[in-house]
């Protein structure tokens, strides 16, 4: 009785010291991630409940619900809402299958398949202002290079306003996919590179062919791994600002507005040209609104996609 | 496993230090958590004999009468060389051990200004800009630089000192000396290729000359008309509303007379640039025209016209893009020509002094010599750098050969300076549900809804957030009984 005692106490301690050399770890990030994310989130769900137009402006006045109400009447901000599940459709739709087929294209050891990996995963590491700016130039409708070889080749007669009204999101959706192949492409290969040899051996051997190993191995076998390429798309994908505040701005008339640059423009001017008078309360509440949705959205998936999970 | 639970501990206690002090380490450079403390003591006791060491410096200073430094915030850089170089010269030359920093901070300002005066550190002079002046005026960070005027400044820039604008209460916090305003710029070559002689004085002349234009020259890429429209407010606060001052005495749709918004009288304003904005007047793209481009269009001779503010648009076309055709300036056109009030101009060049500089007196030196003096005032108004509005600098002066050919660009007998709207004043007080005017009529210009229901309903909006602000004790009406606002 005694012995055993003496064992769960020296056990206690080990457990104890374990436990503290483990948060000892965890401490430094965890109080990085206390001060410059759980912090900001609790000064922003605070002024969701005040008026305040910013250090000096004003002093916050408590004005309960009012914010919050503004924000379900505010329609701009809902054509932004609409906006963004347009803009986030459409660019997980085309972002995963080319990132994909890249992926299955460049991951075969053959010359050169380093160097076009590296090429196309450039734009990632590119600045989203000059890319903005390239793209710009590009597109615009009055000497665009787009336009110019459409007509060269007769594609089209006239130019197309790439960036007007009609057009803007397209335009949008296309920089943003060109943007963002190239990180998810390297995600699918890391995947790819975790599928065992062995089972596409076996397929082979079972008379499968290519089509049927890639449907019926490849892609089930990748599930986890798309399951959070998917998930990483999805929040990538509703908290987008860059490329939309460098190439539109959210024009022409809200076109292009998407919920998190419009939360944005409320603390801070979107361009160098443009002056604002903060609105931090307002800008709160509608920040707020837009994680709710876009939290909404990612518990859906992650429910929707438990089956994932389940590899062969 | 004594020895790894030891180095466990060393990690982490690196780790924690490495996050204490704020940087992170190298691999290659790993420290123990006793060589970092000790460095940290160390260190720590450097900066503190430093400390001691900066306040015998600044005493030593203070006794043998070392200069004294004034630093100075600017947002422009169009005439960074020019004032550079007088306050080089004023370095050189100032008997009062002073010594001028002058910085630019073209971008960002007013967050610049926001972050100084969170952190303490701001400098002793700032120039105005709008948003900055009415975040802090009131939290009292702006010196009032009344005591300091004597008889001399008085006579020479009273002009200038305007009340509810930069005299609130009996106190002056800064005094501008140029003024920018809004004008329509044209290229004279297109509009004489059409057999157009002069400008548009007219909403209707407008209109059809820009159409001409389009319809004549666009296969050669020229169109009649542009506008900055990729962002609502930049384009149409210095065109549309600009144009709404002179047609209807209003400013940014608040009647000064009434105390009420009215926007419904902007729409024929609204009417002609729904057509301007259209295939057969307007330069195509102009939903994602910024202004930058749309000038490089204008020096290129793609743009027949275009509305833009005369302070930069000269500079612009001399140094930035050097324009080879030769451009005009008009006044804003109006609906069959009657101009019913002023055109609001903006000051500029105005200098708030920080209300914590421990060197005010120094500080106001600084800017006697050289922010107004008007030898420097007149080298800049003559150098093309801005409009001046001080009579002695005017008077005698050789304006740069731009504002002789085309006296438009001139502040004139139908600009002024209007008040504050109730949302200029306090933006809390207006919270306008849905779009802001701006988006409002952008909407109606780009053919989305009825124009006379649209500003109905925009009229409505804003003066129910008015009415709310008002009930709430944090707005409050602005009416002028009697307001002329030909001279407001």
């Amino acid at each position: 009785m005694h012995q055993s005692n003496i064992i769960s106490a020296s056990k206690r301690k080990r457990i104890i010291l374990d436990n503290l050399r483990s948060y000892s770890m965890l401490l430094p990030n965890l109080i990085l991630f206390l001060a410059f994310s759980v912090y900001p989130v609790i000064w922003t769900l605070r002024f969701v409940f005040y008026r305040y137009g910013g250090y000096g402006a004003s002093v916050p006045k408590f004005v309960g619900f009012d914010n919050l109400i503004r924000v379900f009447g505010d329609q701009i901000y809902w054509k932004a809402v609409r906006n963004t599940f347009v803009y986030a459709g459409a660019k997980i739709l085309f972002i995963i299958p080319a990132a994909f087929f890249l992926a299955l294209l460049l991951n075969r050891k053959r010359k050169g398949n380093g160097q076009l990996q590296s090429i196309i995963f450039m734009p990632t590491i590119m600045s989203s202002a000059v890319m903005g700016l390239v793209f710009y130039l590009l597109f615009n409708v009055y000497n665009g290079q787009i336009n110019r070889y459409l007509m060269d080749w007769n594609i089209i007669s006239g130019p197309i306003n790439w960036l007007g009204k009609d057009h803007a999101m397209k335009t949008l959706v296309i920089t943003a996919v060109w943007g963002g192949v190239g990180n998810y492409m390297v995600y699918f290969i890391a995947g790819l590179q975790q599928i065992s040899q062995e089972a596409l051996e076996s397929a082979r051997i079972d008379g499968a062919g290519r089509l049927q190993t890639l449907w019926f191995v490849t892609i089930p076998m990748l599930g986890p791994i798309l399951k959070i390429i998917l998930m990483l798309s999805i929040t990538a994908a509703f908290s987008d600002i860059n490329t939309v505040m460098v190439l539109t701005e959210g024009g022409p008339t809200n076109a292009t507005m998407v919920m998190a640059l419009y939360g944005y423009q409320f603390f801070f001017p979107v361009s160098a040209g443009t002056s604002i008078t903060p609105q931090y309360g307002y800008g709160a509440a509608v920040s707020t609104v837009s994680a709710l949705i876009a939290g909404i959205v990612t518990v859906l998936y992650l429910i929707l996609s438990r089956k994932m999970d389940d590899v062969y | 496993m004594r020895r790894k639970k030891l180095t466990a501990l060393i990690m982490t206690g690196t780790m924690l230090m490495g996050l204490l002090t704020g940087c992170g380490q190298d691999s290659s450079e790993a420290q123990t958590g006793t060589e970092i403390k000790a460095e940290e003591t160390a260190k720590a006791q450097e900066e503190k004999t430093a400390t001691k060491d900066e306040v015998k410096e600044e005493a030593k200073e203070e006794s043998t009468g070392e200069k004294t430094t004034i630093t100075v915030w600017t947002k422009d850089r169009h005439d960074a060389e020019y004032m550079q170089s007088k306050v080089d010269e004023y370095n050189a030359t100032n008997t009062d051990n002073i010594e001028v920093v002058y910085e630019i901070y073209s971008d960002n300002y007013p967050q610049a200004v926001d972050m100084v005066f969170q952190n303490g550190d701001a400098p002793d002079i700032f120039v105005f800009q709008e948003q900055m002046f009415r975040n802090y005026v009131n939290a009292g960070k702006y010196a009032d630089i009344t005591p300091f005027m004597d008889d001399e400044f008085k006579e020479t820039f009273g002009c200038n000192l305007i009340d509810d604008y930069n005299v609130i209460d009996g106190k002056c916090y800064f005094v501008p000396t140029a003024a920018t305003v809004c004008r329509l710029f044209y290229n004279k070559d297109i509009f004489k290729r059409v057999g157009i002689d002069k400008a548009p004085e007219t909403l209707d002349e407008m209109v059809e000359d820009a159409r001409l234009i389009t319809s004549q020259l666009s296969g050669e890429g020229i169109y009649g008309f542009a506008a900055n429209m990729k962002g609502a407010q930049s384009a149409l606060s210095r065109s549309l509303m600009k144009q709404g001052e002179r047609e209807l005495g209003i400013k940014f749709g608040y009647d000064f007379g009434t105390g009420r918004y009215d926007f419904t009288g902007y729409e024929n304003l609204v009417s002609a640039w729904r057509t301007l904005m259209s295939p057969e007047c307007a330069f195509p793209g102009c939903e994602s025209l910024d202004i930058d481009p749309l000038r490089t269009q204008f020096a290129d001779g793609k743009i027949g016209m275009y509305i833009s503010f005369t302070h930069a648009e000269p500079g612009v076309y001399a140094n930035q893009f050097p324009m080879e055709e030769e451009w005009g300036c008009a006044q804003l056109p109006v609906t069959d020509g009657k101009v019913v009030g002023a055109e609001h101009y903006q000051p500029m060049n105005g200098y708030l002094f920080n209300a914590e500089s421990t060197h005010l007196e120094e500080a106001w030196k600084v800017y006697r010599a050289i922010f107004t003096n008007v030898d420097v005032l007149r080298g800049y108004y003559e150098g093309g750098f801005g409009i001046s509005t001080v009579p002695a600098v005017i008077e005698g002066a050789q304006p740069a050969q731009y504002y002789l050919d085309n006296p438009d660009l001139l502040i004139c007998d139908t600009d002024a300076v209007y008040p504050s709207t109730p949302q200029e004043a306090n933006v809390d007080a207006v919270i306008v549900e849905g779009m802001n005017m701006y988006d409002s009529m952008a909407e109606l210009i780009w053919g989305n809804g009825d124009i006379a229901a649209g500003l109905q309903d925009l009229t409505d909006r804003y003066n129910t957030a008015l009415d709310a602000g008002i009930a709430e004790g944090i707005g409050s009406e602005i009416r002028i009984d009697g307001f002329d606002p030909m001279n407001p």
